[in-house]
């Protein structure tokens, strides 16, 4: 059959309404010749997929730029196809956050993938996917995106930069997990670090690691906030400066000075800051003094702690040098002559 | 009935260098400064009466009384003791911590007694309310601990068995209740020569030890697990 002949079948047939047929002819036809308009123009009337449509408008026009009619269909075409799309994507993006809100992590991962593969640029699906993706490279790589969307967006930055900071430093993340009491995570991680040790001691320290974790997890051990640590390591040295204020000052308070009021501040400022640096956590004035994760490193620990024990220190020593200056009050109070 | 040894072994560290270095000051005090005649116990040590006038070194006498003993059996019975159950107790919440709470048990202890004896002349001394503190904070940590203890049936056959630590803790509690009450009821404290009350204000005072655990040993007390 000469060319010729198979545009007039494929005519035929759909004149006689064998659509199905007709459609497959003429796709052959425009395989053969992708330029043969008249057959592009009778798939316009044959196809009913949308992103099909917009396909063969598009080939008529490559072939005849100036068709006004074909121009206008596919205007209407893109901005159905605009609409079904935003319309699919936000259904997904419904089924993604009640799945996040059930907990099924996975599968709601697998619908913002599957979102973000027919719509690269779907802002609410790249922060969705930054936030839940376990996969480090993946939570950069959407990061990166939502960056080019909103470059001048100072916390998507600040976001990024931490996260590199966590590519860079695997076992902070793990540590980061652990803190929030995400251990399959934080193991994951460190099964993820294991495979790229450098040497026997540094795989010994990982795998000590993951071992205590899966203790923690077999005999289920509470949860317990960074935070809370935090307080309840700051109550012990006012607590105890207290009992001390108590001593001194006779068991009463109208002895109380402001000095002394001044030293029980300092005191909590302290313990507050060694308390911080014992638990070592996410905490703003990692920040403020260098880290972009706000994660504490071992410099800024030794740091703050030192810092923290002199300040809970000097009011020891202060109302030590009040003790003694006062113990010869006790001959005195004897009647022991000098 | 005479607390031997904690058998059960520690969970974070090996050595509790905290307990031993507390047990080395207050035998190297005892036994290299020796209270003599010159230096009597009233100058240095709490005086609850003196406490109240504010007079003599405020919180340091406390310090120092908690560090000072009455005779070798003294320092030996409270060493021992510290041994036993500091130990662990160090364990759950590393050494400067350790020490933190010792020095709070100590002070809430010398609280307590110079409370209840706020006329007394008599000067406090021993390690006895910290001591007793942190057998409170052992109780508290450790309920089901096993502890090897030396009990002389009709006051001469000896056995050794391995005790649930809150009989052993509670022994030692109970002992305290009845002296003290004749203390606070009948202001009969120049008849006993034991600070009674110090002791239950160690025990008292020994519920801060939650304040003072590593996060890993908190988070297993809440879960109810061995700390």
């Amino acid at each position: 059959m000469s060319r010729q002949d198979r545009l007039q079948v494929a005519i035929a047939k759909a004149k006689a309404g064998h659509e199905l047929s007709a459609r497959d002819l003429f796709l052959d036809i425009v395989h053969d010749e992708p330029d043969n308009k008249l057959a592009w123009l009778w798939l316009v009337g044959l196809l009913d997929n949308t992103d099909d449509l917009i396909s063969a408008c598009e080939n008529i026009l490559r072939i005849g730029p100036a068709d006004a009619r074909v121009q206008r269909r596919l205007g209407e075409l893109r901005r159905t196809q605009k609409a079904q799309l935003e319309s699919w994507t936000d259904e997904k993006l419904r089924e993604a956050s009640s799945l996040l809100k059930d907990g099924e992590i996975d599968f709601a991962l697998i619908r913002l993938r599957e979102i973000l593969k027919k719509v690269p640029r779907a802002e609410r699906a790249l922060a969705l996917l930054a936030k839940y993706s376990p996969d480090l490279n993946e939570q950069v790589q959407a990061l990166k995106d939502l960056s080019v969307l909103d470059p001048q967006n100072e916390q998507k930055r600040a976001v990024l930069e931490r996260l590199h900071y966590f590519k860079e430093h695997p076992l902070e993340l793990a540590a980061l997990y652990e803190e929030r009491g995400e251990w399959d995570k934080a193991i994951k991680v460190f099964d993820g670090v294991a495979t790229n040790t450098s040497g026997r001691r540094e795989w010994d320290h990982v795998m000590r690691e993951v071992s205590r974790l899966e203790y923690l997890q077999k005999e289920r051990i509470a949860y317990v906030s960074p935070l809370l640590s935090i307080i309840r390591l700051t109550a012990g040295p006012p607590l105890l400066f207290f009992f001390l204020i108590v001593t001194q000052v006779g068991y009463d308070f109208s002895y109380f000075t402001l000095v002394m009021g001044l030293e029980l501040l300092a005191v909590v400022a302290g313990a507050f800051l060694l308390a911080l640096a014992t638990i070592g956590g996410e905490h703003t004035l990692w920040r403020r003094l260098g880290n972009a994760a706000g994660r504490a490193t071992k410099p800024l620990r030794l740091l703050v702690g030192v810092v923290g024990m002199l300040i809970i220190l000097l009011p020891f020593v202060l109302l030590g040098i009040e003790a003694v200056q006062r113990w010869y009050s006790v001959f005195d109070y004897l009647g022991f002559e000098w | 009935m005479f607390p031997l040894n904690d058998t059960e072994p520690n969970r974070y560290s090996d050595i509790p260098v905290m307990t031993l270095l507390l047990i080395f000051t207050n035998a190297l005090i005892h036994f290299v400064f020796p209270i003599s005649e010159r230096i009597p116990h009233l100058f240095i040590a709490t005086v609850p009466a003196m406490v109240f006038a504010r007079v003599s070194g405020g919180f340091l006498t406390g310090l120092v009384s908690m560090f000072l003993h009455g005779g070798f059996f003294h320092l030996f019975g409270n060493m021992f003791s510290l041994w036993v159950f500091g130990r662990r107790v160090e364990d759950a919440c590393g050494p400067w911590r350790f020490l933190l709470f010792y020095l709070l048990v100590g002070f809430g202890s010398d609280l307590i007694y110079v409370f209840v004896n706020a006329r007394s002349e008599i000067p406090v001394i021993g390690a006895s309310g910290a001591v007793f503190g942190v057998m409170g904070a052992y109780l508290i940590l450790y309920p089901q601990g096993r502890i090897r203890t030396l009990i002389f049936w009709l006051s001469f056959i000896p056995s050794w068995p391995r005790l649930r630590a809150y009989w052993v803790v509670l022994y030692f509690f109970a002992l305290q209740i009845i002296p003290a009450m004749d203390i606070l009821l009948n202001d009969a404290q120049a008849g006993y020569r034991v600070a009674y009350w110090g002791h239950l204000g160690g025990f008292f005072a020994s519920v801060a030890i939650l304040l003072f655990l590593r996060p890993e040993a908190f988070a297993r007390y809440l879960s109810d697990t061995q700390v």
